[in-house]
């Protein structure tokens, strides 16, 4: 289990209010209004008060509440879910289990299964809860729109969910206004009347101002809270009160310049030093402060200022973190930059220095940025690259990185090699070698020799990708042979596992097995001991397939059920990762005829698979998935599961991946009867594998034999099958070897020499019995069936004789089943996949107009459990609400 | 591709905004209107600016793009 960054925990604190506030009964109570409903809005500018009115109302407030202080970090959709979560666990320890324990096992766990896992923690526990989004202007991710709109969407009428920003979010608003469930708080509300003006002033401020005076500040303020504020600090301590607001009131300044300065004024040089020297800290701590401005006592100033009234909020309980209210930091900042512009850059470094050297990382390369200093922050992202991508924050490297000069990165032989390595992490190989270049240009105008290894790592990924497997193999050797191996104390696992991963891909492609097989495992071994599970699922789909085709499908199916377990041991048996394990296992059940519980592997891997938000699980399942629809012979469901497969291949498809979907088409277009169709994917499929050997090739080239059979054309069959067969057996393929002897012995009984067809298939018996395969010899049908009975007949008292009666029986045992299986549903690849017999049921009762509780009710189950199938009915027919799924389940004949 | 923009702002505003917005110019116009006028490069430092106005609660009066002879 990895472990996550730190949060910073005063994000998720409910801000401290003064023990004294101007009583606000009329806007209290339509907030208290709004917490009943799904939504609560405040938008006004800076100083307006949102927070201490939303804060106040929440200390108030009886149910659990959790409150979330946003930044402009938080565009990271990621991190924002990250702090979500825990946000709402800080307020009900019941909410969000699951959720984080799915986050903290991968890093690619998509937002909507977090959402609909908190979703469903937010119903079942059916407590009023109230969510506080504070400063929501700073988002514009869309991720994060759209996060919270399916909140709003899908959340039980127990969620609350209250919203301050400076401007109006981008969330379906209309919409909510038209149900009348959104209560609203816009500046003109917010502004302080003339009444709470005076007790503001007068109770609050302890000053002593008479009616009129009160009514030209208003005036002058129009209620502005911030502003009328600062013209309390102006005038506290003055003797002549009167020419203060005459000299206010009858200028036209700004009134940010003139209470600024006149706030400023009011207080000591020692004080305003600290005041702009600080200003450029998102929070503040008085060791931090004392970095800063060098100058020790900044703990005793904070509580100086805070005392003071002078705009610092006390982000904990023991007063360790401050904030500036943001438009008074942003007021000082602007001043500061015009005074002392070279001062900021110096006091940037200072924190950046500082947090560095109390762990916070992020924030300290934040200054760092913001200091334009560049090597400063180049040294800290090398520092912290590697543990920060561990912790599942890619995209917050990738995002410094960015805010790196290209020269920087370009003249940087260590960040030009993490710049590929971020490429690789997120998929992006094709853009690899232009960046390489200029990585190897600089590692030789250096002295980075130890970034030799991972060069030559990238290269040979990059090799991999364009086909060129042996120049990749060397590659990879070479990398190994640079960096020290896993028993050596200065192992890198990480680094190790990456090279291996590149030989092992490279050396599938080049069609030497065996060898692929001990890289696939080092990788697994390697990915296991460095504790990164998402490392082992993928892989495993990989190794499964190179075992199946050398022969060893026992191992194959030791190898899926192992890392099934191991996934499941981590807790990662729900994430979409361990999709493509269900489908690695799927096929090697449907290899040994196991056909029912490779139709429920099947379905939950792309049950799975279909959270990724790609359509990867449609493109991996299309192998089992043809097989089994063709056992059953539903030939148009094997041609719709390869359509789709096609679809998922994205832009452009990989060639290799596509040569391996067109190859089991071609099984489909031949049942379908169309060999000319069948014989165009066929030579497509062998012009796109190239000079692929291993999985791919084998693939490509069974398929143009299957056509040539197909066509009749068996002694052009026996003669290329004659030459595969024996390049096959020279790479030690036993596996494609049987599928081969299994089509040759077809081809030679079509053309009469039944004895050497019966020694092709009593070949084929042997090579197939130790590994258990069945579907190989099931695929081709009654031809087959004959001829094992034929070679039965005089088998004597052969070892072989029980398999093949088995075989026999496996036969007889499919033609009774079929007609039954027909009218069973098989997992579609398609769009739709099929409702469960309960979804199915609460489909019905929805059609009825009837809401989840009394739907639950009818069911005799808890409101939760049916939310859980009402999210699962909207992701499955692919619709927002329960009108769109009723509507869509009737487009489908689903429901009459 | 550049634009010379023109921004007016109600109140008076000291001339170290200049520096926050972008390095316009600051010019003080009759009825306590704020001018802020220069060229900005694209649409993505127009919207920037426009969110520190919103930031600092600055009344946004008008945004005019072109019309000016200082425009190239």
């Amino acid at each position: 289990m990895q472990m996550a960054a730190p949060l910073i925990r005063t994000k998720l604190r409910l801000p401290f209010t003064r023990s004294k506030l101007v009583p606000r009964p009329r806007l209290q109570e339509q907030i208290m209004q709004g917490l009943r409903g799904p939504l609560t809005l405040i938008t006004a500018p800076a100083g307006f008060g949102k927070t201490t009115l939303i804060a106040s109302c929440i200390a108030d407030h009886e149910s659990q509440a959790a409150w979330l202080s946003l930044d402009k970090d938080d565009n990271q959709e990621g991190r924002f879910l990250r702090y979500l979560i825990a946000a709402l666990s800080e307020a009900d320890q019941e909410i969000g289990g699951e959720a984080s324990q799915l986050m903290m096992a991968s890093q690619q766990v998509p937002p909507e299964m977090l959402l609909t896992s908190l979703v469903n923690d937010l119903d079942a526990t059916g407590s009023e809860i109230v969510l506080v989004l504070d400063d929501y202007h700073t988002i514009s991710s869309r991720g994060v729109h759209s996060a919270v709109t399916f909140l709003l969407d899908h959340c039980p009428t127990t969620f609350h969910l209250a919203i301050a920003s400076r401007s109006d979010p981008p969330l379906p608003l209309a919409r909510l206004r038209a149900r009348g469930q959104t209560v609203e708080l816009r500046a003109a509300d917010l502004s302080f009347t003339e009444a709470e003006a005076a007790k503001f002033l007068n109770e609050i401020m302890g000053l002593h101002l008479d009616a009129g005076s009160i009514a030209v500040l208003e005036e002058r303020t129009e209620g502005w809270i911030v502003g009328l504020q600062m013209a309390a600090l102006s005038i506290r301590d003055r003797d002549d009160v009167i020419g203060f607001i005459e000299g206010f009131s009858g200028t036209n300044r700004h009134i940010l310049d003139y209470l600024l300065e006149e706030v400023l004024a009011r207080e000591t040089e020692e004080v305003q030093a600290f005041l702009f020297q600080t200003s450029i800290l998102t929070r503040l701590s008085g060791p931090l402060c004392d970095a800063v401005t060098g100058i020790s006592g900044g703990q005793a100033m904070l509580e100086r200022l805070e005392s003071r009234n002078l705009f610092v909020i006390p982000l904990d309980d023991d007063r360790r973190w401050y904030r500036y209210h943001h438009l008074f930091a942003d007021l000082l900042q602007a001043r500061l930059h015009r005074s002392e512009p070279d001062l900021i850059t110096k006091l940037l470094s200072r924190a950046a220095g500082w947090c560095e050297q109390n762990d916070l990382v992020a924030e300290s390369v934040g200054y760092a940025l913001a200091a334009k200093d560049y090597d400063m922050a180049a040294g800290l992202i090398l520092k912290y690259w590697a543990s920060t991508t561990t912790n599942g924050e890619i995209e917050a490297v990738w995002s410094w990185l960015n805010a790196l000069p290209e020269e920087t990165i370009r003249n940087s032989a260590p960040l030009g090699v993490t710049y590929c390595w971020m490429l690789w992490l997120r998929g992006q190989v094709d853009l690899i070698e232009g960046h390489l270049e200029d990585a190897e240009r600089a590692v030789s105008e250096s002295d980075y020799e130890g970034l030799g290894a991972e060069l030559s790592a990238l290269r040979a990924f990059v090799a991999r990708y364009h086909g060129e497997y042996e120049t990749a193999i060397d590659l990879a050797g070479q990398a190994l042979a640079l960096t020290p191996d896993a028993s050596s104390p200065d192992a890198d696992p990480a680094l190790l596992s990456m090279i291996y991963l590149a030989l092992a891909s490279a050396y599938d492609g080049a069609g030497d097995l065996e060898k692929s097989v001990d890289a696939y495992t080092e990788v697994i071994n390697l990915s296991r001991a460095g504790a990164s599970p998402a490392g082992v699922t993928g892989i495993t789909y990989r190794l499964a397939g190179v075992l199946r085709v050398l022969g060893r499908l026992r191992e194959a199916d030791r190898a899926c059920r192992d890392a099934l377990e191991y996934i499941e041991e981590q807790g990662m048996g729900r994430l979409p990762a361990a999709g493509i394990l269900h489908l690695a296992m799927s096929e090697v059940l449907v290899e040994q005829n196991d056909l029912e519980s490779a139709q429920e592997h099947l379905e939950q891997g792309i049950e799975l698979g279909k959270w990724s938000g790609r359509l990867d699980a449609a493109r991996n399942a299309v192998h089992a998935l043809v097989r089994l629809k063709l056992a059953y012979q539903d030939v148009a469901g094997a041609l719709a599961a390869t359509n789709e497969a096609e679809r998922a291949l994205g832009e452009p498809p990989s060639p290799l991946a596509r040569a391996e979907v067109l190859s089991i088409r071609v099984r489909a277009l031949i049942a379908q009867g169309d060999l000319t169709g069948a014989a165009k994917c066929a030579d497509e499929s062998m012009r796109l594998a190239g000079e692929e050997r291993g999985q791919t090739g084998q693939m490509a080239a069974l398929a143009a034999l299957r056509v040539l059979i197909a066509q009749g054309r068996f002694g052009e069959a026996v003669e290329r099958l004659t030459r595969s067969i024996v390049d096959a057996e020279d790479r030690g393929q036993a596996g494609a070897v049987i599928e081969m002897l299994v089509l040759r012995s077809l081809s030679l009984a079509q053309q009469g020499d039944t004895p050497a067809a019966m020694a092709d298939l009593d070949q084929a018996l042997a090579l197939a019995e130790p590994g258990g395969y069945v579907r190989v010899f099931l695929d081709e049908g009654s031809p087959v069936q004959m001829l094992i009975a034929r070679w039965l007949a005089h088998a004597g008292d052969s070892p072989l004789r029980d398999y093949a009666v088995d075989l026999l029986s496996q036969f007889e045992a499919e033609q009774r089943t079929i007609s039954a299986a027909q009218a069973e549903s098989i997992p579609d690849g398609g769009l739709i996949e099929p409702l469960s017999e309960r979804e199915m049921e609460v489909l019905h009762i929805m059609a009825l107009g009837r809401t989840n509780q009394e739907i639950a009710e009818q069911l005799v189950v808890a409101r939760g459990t049916i939310k859980a199938h009402t999210a699962s009915i909207y992701r499955k027919l692919d619709v927002a609400n329960r009108t769109e799924a009723v509507a869509r389940a009737r487009e489908l004949g689903i429901l009459p | 591709m550049a634009q010379y923009y023109e921004i007016k702002i109600r109140g008076h505003l000291d001339q170290y905004w200049s520096d926050s917005f972008a390095d316009l110019e600051l010019t003080h116009l009759d009825d306590n209107i704020t001018l802020l006028s220069g060229l900005l490069p694209d649409q993505a430092a127009l919207h920037g600016l426009l969110e520190r106005i919103r930031d600092f609660n600055l009344p946004l009066i008008s945004v005019t793009c072109g019309n000016s002879d200082k425009e190239n």
